[in-house]
């Protein structure tokens, strides 16, 4: 792992690090990385991926719309609310 | 019986009259505002609120009415909680003006019992973390010493329960963040099976891992709140739709016919030599008590904090992209196109153990990735759910060690990312496999810091994995 690595995990995650921070990453990262890597010692061929830990006793709620009170006070949550929307950034210049 | 008295027998002072859910609170708000200063263990304290909650109930029971099983029971919720009219700021910069616009199910189902909840409290960012040290709003100190962390990332719900500042306290648990700070301050800690509490209303971490759980000061009032908080709910998709027995019922039956295992993978290198003693001599008075204590094998145990780091980090990563200042609080206010004002947003709001995970999840995801090392974790994961499902055919719960230290001191491990996770290394292995698992408090070390038992069980065990803990418990009153 490098800086260009390091950069294009800062894009994709959309996040920007200070110099200090960029020289501490690579070796952070590349620590836990390695540490991870041990998994490749066991054979999973057979083994299906589990997602999660049950999927007995789980049930789907009815497909019907309910009110909700919530509302306002989502919306007072947002730093810029006009007419309904959250207001951002020009997207198309 | 405990030399404290339990949330039942408070309850019962305030419903019979000897004294008020008022005076109860009252009596107890020099301690919780002196704790603050000292330890830092709430975000956020709203006691004008607490005292209105107190006179209300106190108003109830004056017309014969019971508000429930926490009448009066003063409680402080983890601030990834939504409780509406408090903020919920899960310990970050990006969240700390958030106002819960409504509120959790397990904090709603804790109300309706008859609780006064008095605060929020403090935490690693966005759960992340095992000492307490990356909230925003400053570390939480251990009650017991108040030179080290008291463990992570339910600071401050475990340091709140062991100074006696609150009677009980909602945690969450990803992997191990009710039990390893329950260990490390003296507090019982208990992660319930995966779905048993509904998550409705708590900030997503890991969602696969994630679950809500007790702190309290005894075992007893551990049931008290399980018995409150547990239960389906249609809110969350992964709630179970399982009958709630009474989890006080035969609390005080005993463990004569239980099997207990001690996985060997748990005793070995790297556990201080006092917590592996108190271990033996649980397990020694376990089988005094009636049990039969048997060794068995977890050998996967050793690749868990492997498969987390994969898992947690990729789960992260997915759940933290809503913060991105257009819904939520913190905006930059930097300028730039609408992509450098989430870049800007995310960086001046998260802090740097939140921005690790964030890449590396984001690394174990990527295109080119995926398959060595996100699918292969799932892969493993699916394997030490068949290793403990294996070991439960023979036994009914197992003991080990909660953490592999006592407390260690502030800033000891901050500059070692995987040092840091590697205490979490007895704690994981349960969230992975979605099983109960709970801290009892077993005394202290030589330096008089708290050591702490941790107790596994099978899915759904809830009620005798209580029992096993009461009676850990009163080997070390």
């Amino acid at each position: 792992m490098d800086q260009k690595d390091v950069e294009k995990l800062a894009k994709l995650s959309r996040l920007k690090f200070s110099k200090k921070e960029k020289d501490k990453i690579p070796g952070q990262l590349l620590d836990i990385i390695d540490y991870v890597d041990q998994l490749s010692e066991l054979d999973t061929t057979d083994t299906p991926p589990m997602g999660q830990p049950f999927i007995k006793n789980l049930k789907l709620a009815p497909d019907k719309v309910e009110n909700s009170e919530t509302g306002e006070d989502i919306r007072k949550n947002g730093p810029d609310f006009e007419d309904g929307f959250f207001k951002v950034k020009k997207v198309i210049e | 019986m405990s030399k404290f008295k339990t949330i039942s027998q408070k309850t019962q002072d305030i419903l019979s009259g000897k004294t008020t859910c008022l005076k109860v609170l009252e009596d107890k708000i020099d301690n919780i505002k002196g704790k603050q200063e000292k330890l830092n263990s709430f975000i956020s304290l709203d006691l004008a609120r607490a005292r209105k909650r107190a006179k209300e109930l106190d108003k109830k029971i004056s017309k014969g009415e019971n508000p429930g099983p926490l009448t009066g029971t003063i409680i402080g919720i983890k601030d990834n909680m939504l409780f509406k009219g408090t903020r919920t700021t899960c310990g970050s910069k990006i969240l700390e003006n958030y106002s819960s616009p409504y509120t959790a199910t397990a904090v709603e189902k804790l109300a309706d019992a008859g609780a006064v909840i008095i605060g929020k409290t403090n935490m690693d960012e966005f759960a992340m973390g095992s000492s307490g040290e990356t909230s925003f709003f400053g570390p939480t100190l251990n009650p017991a010493d108040t030179q080290r962390i008291p463990g992570g990332s339910s600071s401050g719900s475990a340091a709140g329960v062991a100074s006696g500042q609150v009677t009980a306290a909602l945690g969450s648990d990803t992997g191990g963040s009710i039990r390893q700070p329950a260990a490390m301050c003296g507090a019982v800690g208990l992660k319930p099976t995966y779905g048993l509490v509904s998550r409705y209303g708590l900030v997503a971490f890991s969602s696969s891992l994630d679950q809500i759980g007790p702190l309290t000061g005894n075992v007893t009032d551990s049931a008290v709140i399980l018995n409150a908080i547990a239960g389906y709910d249609r809110r969350d998709s992964t709630s179970l739709d399982v009958d709630i027995p009474d989890y006080t019922e035969d609390i005080e039956r005993g463990v004569k016919d239980l099997t207990i295992g001690i996985p060997q993978e748990y005793m070995g290198e790297g556990l201080d030599a006092q917590i592996r003693e108190r271990v033996e001599d649980t397990a020694e008075k376990l089988e005094d008590s009636g049990a039969t204590i048997r060794p068995v094998s977890l050998p996967l145990t050793k690749y868990g904090v492997a498969v987390y780091y994969i898992i947690a980090p990729a789960e992260a990563s997915a759940n933290l992209a809503r913060f991105d200042g257009v819904k939520y609080g913190h905006r930059s206010e930097k300028g730039g196109n609408l992509i450098s004002e989430y870049i800007n947003t995310r960086s001046e709001g998260f802090g740097s153990e939140v921005k690790r995970r964030i890449m590396l999840g984001t690394y174990s995801l990527s295109s080119g990735y995926y398959d060595a090392y996100y699918l292969k974790a799932q892969k493993v994961r699916n394997l030490m759910k068949e290793e403990f499902e294996e070991v439960y055919r023979n036994v009914d719960f197992l003991l080990t060690p909660t953490s592999p230290t006592t407390a260690f001191k502030l800033g000891e491990k901050s500059d070692n990312p995987l040092q840091m996770y590697l205490s979490d290394v007895f704690t994981i292995s349960c969230n992975l496999v979605g099983l109960p698992g709970m801290n009892v408090p077993a005394g202290t070390d030589s330096a008089g810091l708290p050591i702490g038992m941790q107790l596994l069980g099978p899915k759904l065990s809830e009620k005798k994995l209580l029992r096993v803990a009461r009676r850990v418990e009163k080997f070390y009153e």
